[in-house]
């Protein structure tokens, strides 16, 4: 049995949640699906397929309970590419879109999925400002009543002379309805008709009654979509794998975003790896039905939380209601002109762009002004892989930065008296003549805290030269929690400055997880055994011995 | 310079610059050969590099000059761009300008924080590249395309017609190199001893070995780069990888010498020296390149401090290009094969790849993926991808000590508000969520789901941020998302003690646009103050 929720029963309550978030969610999504199907390049159907498909196979097999699937921006944005730039065919889309669920089931399985939360904020809305962006400039022609161009954002720019000179000005007239009575749709009434919904509607009616020449959708195919297996080929599969690993990366990190978002709606903790396998297996059918490559939808998960669902039944019975439309409506779909798509993607782009961030740019820091910006026009300009990578790259080392200040204040270098650290316990007047008072033949060097990669390269200049002044140095790891590897070699240069300076190094309370970086890199090959101690006590003991021979 | 430049300055620099001269020498013929573009690029690009980074750079004691990783690199755009060189040069000249770039915009300095595991993956990776690379030129074949894959696939070929005198020679300086005694190195380096015998064998030999031939002497030519709009636009993508690379491995070697001279570089003006440098191999046809470890190395042995010992270097080699080329002519490529063979070897990590077994997981991963992706796919990639490997890696360890340090405690009313009377004993109205140490984007989304439920058991909750050291952009927006989730629960939230750097980040971020200004405090008894406010009313 499948189990649906963690609870083991599930409620009339929780049926009526259900159902009241899928019908929201499925009224929501149609002219989504439908559009972001356009704006991909495959067609509105095929984003319609995607919706339903992916609500049946991901919600059913995926980790995160009330998820919704389908069509989204970013992935909208990659396919547009592949379909543009590395197919022959659009059925070769399709089996790419199988290889690339394939790979998330991969993914899922290997269980890399937890990691995608370790994306910072930075980089998720310079990404999706890129996105918005991309979305509401290339959907500019088919606003103006012209087909889509290849070139991404950049394409659609230059095409824009050749636009203002053979302008459809009903498509744009019909466009601008729609957008308007997608942003002005009064409040009261979204309850019951969605803005986006009822911008379609009006967009549709208005071509039907007065559109003459304006680009339709054309052509819907009735009944069951078919289950196809697209062509593979020796020579596709070659050229299909860095596309499909594109579509996977993307679509996992979209999808997990969304489940990170559904997750602090509901205060609940989704599965991120039982989330990719689901996720995998719905492109994977989608793929064979010819539907659109899809991931974890944020605005329709918001708006399925917010109406009350509850578990996946919600998603499961919004892909139905789309399917019944599909089935049952499928003609009047027929005639929904392009420029209202158009204009509800731009819509829905709108709202993808941060701007919270965007709005505030001269309060914020500097360095997430500059990991936002550099992910944010790699997005626009480059490719929205290269964009996250180069934004987590960008990210890691700016922190690095933050971190190295903080790391250093918390590496402690004092000298140690002889007078209070060695002859403690001995009275002053018993010590011979020719002992200095003040000599501080031994140093201590205490490491608090975590040490990593960040501090490693400055701290080694900044303690190196303390070592020499001793002829004795304890390194306390007492109070150290976490050393990763680049700061494990540092403490193996100490050692090795200290060797060369004939500097004798006692290691005290190493233990835990550091003992065990320390161990496993063998940094402390040249330590003889009896130099490893666990407390003060033992380190003074050593000190004695090392200092009267 | 902080000290005068005496005698014995002057007598270490000598030193320096002759020995690390004749270190040079047989790696600039080899990389240069190995290059495709002959022996001569090699050694315009050391003369041409190790002067300019000498005079400009920030590391006082850096030799630069070709390396095994700008060589890889340079390969892929060599055999990118085969039929047209004047487009290789306008490449380098381009990784000059965006290195001097790099150098003004200080960037330099953000080398320093690439981990070691993914150092440690990417140089064993590059030295893997150059073994495999130099097999065919050992066997007597010519050099393959397509970098250490080729190479491979070039194998069957090479070996059904393999030339036994190629690989003899090969052999003896390989013996050499590897094998010179210890204490013969104070008069000459393993790696001239093995060019010496290698080519001596080869003269010697019976039978046809294939030898550099001709070098033409004498100056270079000075090209200007070919311009094309549609050129720069290609060029920009291998430009970008050559600069990134040069940089890198500029500023390992840099680090290398600090800890050997215990001096500290300037990663900023190295950049800019080694900008102008490469620059200007571009010009001159020379071979790009960076601030190469061995000839450093050396070069700090000998005595040297300063950049005099760099300047002579190159001009030593300069010397060697105008008056000593017709004698490299009889160098066999076998020989030179054998000395990448040997800088391979050095090139790769057998520290790590001794401790394999017994290191962490997470590093092992780390550079087995930086490695592999260096080896198959490419450089810029894989430190790219191992930089953000090691980073998530990373993160997940952080995950766990930040999660330890998030406090969340009830106060009971008695005690906190002073409360008391006929109301509930244990009752805890305020809840008090102490954030101590530094937060990241590692453990953000996990606290919330960890604290998240518990903001609305209380009416307020104070949110402690007195001891919170560091705060980062993911971790200020789950403050927002912890504020929201008050305000969903109707519950209050006082924010207590903020201040410094996390103050700055919130602010910055705009997460307390929902807090009135009454309820943002400094210390506990100004909260208790507002908690009893908000209770009351």
């Amino acid at each position: 049995m499948l189990q649906i929720k963690g609870k083991v029963r599930y409620s009339r309550d929780d049926l009526r949640s259900d159902v009241l978030g899928g019908v929201t969610a499925g009224v929501v999504g149609l002219p989504l699906a439908l559009a972001f199907g356009e704006g991909s390049g495959l067609g509105a159907v095929a984003g319609l397929y995607a919706a339903v498909s992916m609500g049946l196979f991901a919600a059913l097999f995926g980790g995160t309970q009330t998820l919704v699937s389908g069509p989204t921006a970013p992935m909208t944005v990659a396919v547009s590419v592949i379909v543009a730039t590395q197919v022959d065919s659009l059925t070769e889309v399709f089996a790419i879109a199988i290889m690339a669920g394939v790979l998330q089931i991969l993914l899922g399985a290997l269980r890399l999925g937890r990691f995608i939360a370790y994306t910072p904020y930075s980089v998720i809305s310079g990404f999706m400002s890129g996105v918005g962006i991309i979305i509401i400039l290339s959907q500019t022609l088919p606003f103006g009543g012209t087909s889509v161009v290849e070139g991404g954002p950049l394409g659609a720019i230059r095409a824009w002379p050749d636009l203002f000179g053979d302008l459809n000005l009903q498509a744009v007239v019909i466009g601008a309805v729609t957008l308007a009575v997608s942003i002005f749709w009064p409040s009261r009434l979204r309850r019951y008709l969605p803005a986006t919904l009822a911008a379609l509607i009006a967009g549709t009616l208005l071509s039907v009654a007065w559109g003459g020449d304006t680009p339709i959708i054309g052509d819907v195919p009735q009944g069951f979509p078919e289950i196809a297996l697209p062509a593979f080929s020796v020579d596709l599969l070659g050229r299909a794998v860095q596309p499909a690993i594109t579509l996977a990366l993307l679509g996992s990190i979209n999808t997990l975003l969304t489940s990170l978002m559904a997750d602090s709606m509901t205060r609940t903790q989704h599965d991120s790896d039982r989330e990719l396998i689901g996720q995998g297996i719905g492109n994977v059918a989608t793929g064979f039905i010819a539907g659109m490559p899809s991931a974890g939808i944020t605005v329709l998960t918001g708006a399925n939380i917010r109406a009350g669902a509850r578990t996946r039944v919600s998603a499961v019975l919004c892909a139905g209601i789309l399917l019944a439309i599909l089935l049952g409506l499928g003609r009047f779909l027929e005639v929904i002109p392009h420029a209202a798509l158009a204009a509800i993607l731009m819509r829905i782009s709108w709202d993808i762009i941060d701007w919270r961030f965007l709005t505030r740019i001269r309060q914020i820091q500097r360095e997430h002004l500059v990991v936002m910006g550099a992910t944010l026009a790699l997005t626009v300009f480059v490719d929205l892989l290269t964009a996250v990578a180069v934004g987590l790259v960008v990210a890691g080392m700016v922190g690095a930065r933050r971190f190295e200040l903080f790391q250093m204040d918390r590496a402690v270098s004092v000298p140690l008296l002889d007078q209070t650290f060695l002859y403690a316990d001995v009275d002053l007047f018993d010590l011979d003549d020719d002992v200095d008072m003040f000599a501080a033949r031994t140093g201590m060097v205490g490491l608090k805290g975590n040490f990593t990669v960040a501090s490693s390269r400055r701290m080694i200049k900044a303690l190196s030269q303390d070592i020499g002044e001793h002829e004795v140095v304890i390194l306390d790891f007492s109070e150290t929690q976490y050393i990763d590897d680049s700061a494990a070699l540092v403490v193996e240069q100490m050692i090795d400055v200290a060797r060369a300076e004939d500097t004798e190094c006692i290691v005290m309370g190493l233990q835990g997880a550091p003992e065990e970086t320390l161990q496993s890199l063998n940094v402390l090959r040249h330590i003889p055994a009896d130099h490893i101690v666990e407390d003060l006590d033992g380190a003074r003991e050593v000190a004695k011995r090392l200092l009267d021979a | 310079m902080t000290r005068g430049y005496d005698l014995a300055s002057l007598r270490g620099d000598v030193f320096g610059g002759l020995i690390s001269a004749v270190v040079g020498l047989p790696l600039a013929l080899a990389f240069g050969v190995a290059s495709g573009l002959g022996a001569i690029a090699g050694l315009y690009g050391a003369v041409a590099l190790g002067f300019f980074a000498a005079v400009f750079g920030g590391t006082r004691t850096l030799i630069a000059g070709p390396t095994g990783p700008m060589a890889v690199a340079f390969v892929a755009i060599v055999t990118h761009h085969a039929d047209n060189l004047s487009e290789v040069f306008t490449v380098v000249v381009m990784a000059g300008l965006i290195q001097i770039l790099l150098g003004v915009l200080r960037i330099g300095r953000f080398v320093s924080y690439t981990p070691y595991s993914v150092i440690s993956g990417f140089m064993s990776g590059i030295g893997v590249i150059l073994i495999l690379m130099q097999t065919l030129p050992m066997l007597g074949a010519p050099v393959a395309s397509g970098g250490a894959a080729g190479a491979v696939r070039a194998w069957p070929g090479a070996i059904g017609d393999f030339n036994a005198g190629a690989l003899a020679v090969a052999a003896i300086t390989l013996v050499v190199g590897v094998a010179w005694p210890g204490r013969l190195r104070a008069f000459l380096p393993p790696a001239v001893a093995a060019l010496v015998a290698g080519t001596l064998a080869g003269v010697l030999w019976p039978t046809d070995i294939p030898v550099i031939g001709d070098v033409p002497g004498g100056l270079p030519e000075l090209a200007l780069p070919a311009l094309s709009v549609d050129l720069v636009a290609r060029s920009v993508a291998p430009a970008l990888t050559l600069a990134l690379l040069g940089s890198i491995d500029s500023l390992l070697t840099s680090l290398i010498a600090d800890a050997m001279t215990r001096t500290r570089h300037q990663p900023n003006r190295e950049l800019i020296g080694q900008g102008i440098g490469n620059t200007v191999c571009g010009f001159i046809g020379g071979l790009p390149g960076a601030g190469a470890t061995p000839n450093t190395v050396v070069n700090i042995r000998a005595g040297a401090r300063s950049p005099v010992a760099g300047a002579l270097c190159a001009a030593i080699l300069f010397g060697v290009v105008l008056g000593l080329g017709k004698y490299a002519a009889v160098i066999p490529h076998a020989v030179l094969a054998g000395i990448l063979m040997k800088v391979g070897w050095d090139i790769i990590d057998w520290r790590f790849i001794r401790c394999l077994r017994a290191v962490q997981r997470e590093h092992l991963l780390v550079m087995l993926l930086t490695m592999g992706l260096t080896v198959f796919l490419d450089v810029v990639t894989a430190v790219a991808i191992g930089l953000i490997a090691a980073g998530m890696s990373g993160a997940r360890q952080f995950e766990r000590l930040e999660l330890d340090s998030v406090v969340s405690v009830p106060l009971l009313d008695r005690t906190f508000l002073g409360e008391s009377g006929e109301e509930d004993p244990f009752a805890a109205r305020v809840g008090l969520l102490a954030l101590k140490g530094s937060f990241t984007v590692a453990s953000s989304n996990m606290i919330i789901d960890k604290i998240g439920a518990e903001i609305g058991d209380h009416e307020v909750v104070i949110l402690d941020f007195s001891e919170t050291a560091y705060i980062d952009d993911s971790a200020a927006h789950m403050v927002g998302q912890m504020i929201d989730i008050a305000r969903e629960e109707e519950t209050a939230c006082i924010i207590m003690g903020l201040a410094g750097a996390p103050a700055e980040t919130i602010e910055g971020l705009d997460v307390l646009a929902h807090i009135p200004a009454d309820l943002i405090v400094d210390d506990l008894d100004e909260a208790r103050e507002a908690a009893r406010r908000l209770i009351d009313a």
